[in-house]
């Protein structure tokens, strides 16, 4: 005769396996959608450059001006980057109140193309006005960017506050903070000079 | 390794021309197009501008001239104009895309400033070149155009060799070892077969152990231990 608390237990084992294998079907079904949703393709251009100076300068874009990046300049640059600064000079935009920088700096493989405007020693706005890779473009997003608001330098070229990264884009989040203070760098030789 | 390759560096490092890069099939292109001018010259390979014999830049699609103005070199790519120095320095990059009509199409000197021709319109750069404006008076004449000229048989190996060194990275060849697709199709088959026998080894290995943990224990239950019963 088979007792019944063997029924019972064999019932229960039974219903606990089928709970287990929709919790691991639906789990499976779940991570494939994710998996093969994948990002979309959100690179692109989003803004043209002269775009970008007419927002930043509504009064009239002053003309263009040439900085030669050498010498300390240089080597404070190069240590915020941690690599070579990739060019001898850079070019910029300034009228005497703000000052529009359009630099570039590499997230994983390809360069992202960034504008960063200043105006007395602290950044009014930074935005991504390309990006070349497949991953990390959330940088774009104004819930990131939004973060360099008033944001300046302490005396060791680091940025005054912590900036909140985003899952899945650690290295355009690191590049665009790099970008920040490299442009708060120059911002700063350019007055201090004039 | 690979879930550290950016820090480790090996996203950045590359396998040198060789053996493997003969195992991927890979082989240097043949120059695209190549200026000279003021003592140098501008060679497109692949995507890779260099300067003489130095990497200017990657990611270019196009080189459509050379010219020279106050040491600067201006090499014309498809929207851009690149500045370099006389020692192949990279200086700075005008991206003029937002004011072409098209692709560059020439570069040339006209006293002694650098002019681009873009969808038959002309464009002027300024005394620092540090940007470019529509000539709108310009009608093409006395420019000094850049022409292309073959670029000499050594310098082209040369250049083929340091490209071959820059194809692939050492995280890609990874990948590959990885995955087992370095020996193709098959290889990857075989890595599935193989991790999916560890998994099954793993698993029937530890059923094994408790099959005989657990016939160990009946028979410690049953006596003293040794199979004897008094």
């Amino acid at each position: 005769m088979i007792s019944t608390p063997s029924i019972w237990a064999s019932a229960t084992r039974s219903t606990d396996m089928k709970r287990w294998l929709l919790i691991l079907l639906s789990s499976s079904t779940l991570a494939a959608a994710v998996a093969l949703a994948g990002d979309g393709g959100q690179a692109g251009r989003y803004m043209e450059v002269d775009d970008y100076l007419g927002s930043a300068f509504p009064g009239g874009v002053p003309n263009v001006q040439v900085l030669w990046v050498s010498g300390e300049l240089r080597e404070d640059i190069e240590q915020v980057l941690g690599h070579r600064f990739g060019k001898l000079r850079t070019r910029y935009w300034y009228n005497g109140e703000s000052s529009v920088w359009v630099l570039e700096e590499i997230g994983k493989e390809l360069p992202i193309t960034i504008g960063v405007t200043i105006r007395d020693g602290s950044i009014t706005n930074v935005k991504v006005l390309e990006f070349r890779e497949s991953r990390g473009w959330e940088v774009k997003y104004p819930f990131f960017t939004d973060q360099f608001r008033d944001a300046s330098l302490d005396n060791k070229h680091r940025l005054d506050r912590d900036i909140d990264g985003i899952t899945g884009a650690t290295l355009s989040v690191s590049a665009v903070t790099r970008i920040a203070r490299v442009a708060l760098i120059l911002h700063e030789n350019i007055t201090a000079t004039s | 390794m690979l879930n550290h390759g950016h820090r480790l560096g090996i996203d950045q490092n590359y396998v040198g021309p060789g053996w493997v890069t003969k195992l991927y099939g890979i082989e240097a292109p043949p120059p695209s197009d190549s200026f000279a001018a003021g003592g140098h010259r501008a060679t497109l390979l692949g995507e890779t501008l260099y300067f003489d014999r130095s990497r200017l830049l990657k990611g270019i699609s196009a080189l459509n001239g050379m010219t020279v103005s106050e040491g600067l070199f201006a090499i014309a790519g498809d929207a851009s104009v690149i500045l370099s120095s006389s020692e192949g320095e990279r200086v700075d990059e005008i991206d003029l895309t937002g004011m072409l009509p098209g692709p560059i199409q020439r570069i040339g000197l006209k006293g002694g400033r650098v002019v681009v021709m873009s969808g038959g319109k002309y464009f002027v750069a300024d005394a620092m070149l540090a940007g470019f404006s529509p000539a709108t008076e310009e009608n093409g004449s006395g420019i000094d155009w850049a022409d292309a000229t073959p670029a000499p048989a050594d310098l082209v190996a040369e250049l083929q060799n340091d490209f071959l060194g820059e194809t692939l990275t050492i995280e890609r060849v990874t990948a590959d070892i990885h995955s087992g697709r370095i020996l193709g199709p098959a290889g990857a088959y075989f890595m599935d077969f193989i991790a999916l026998s560890l998994i099954v080894l793993s698993m029937t290995g530890l059923f094994q152990w408790r099959q005989r943990r657990n016939g160990n224990g009946r028979r410690n239950g049953n006596g003293n231990g040794n199979g004897h019963s008094h």
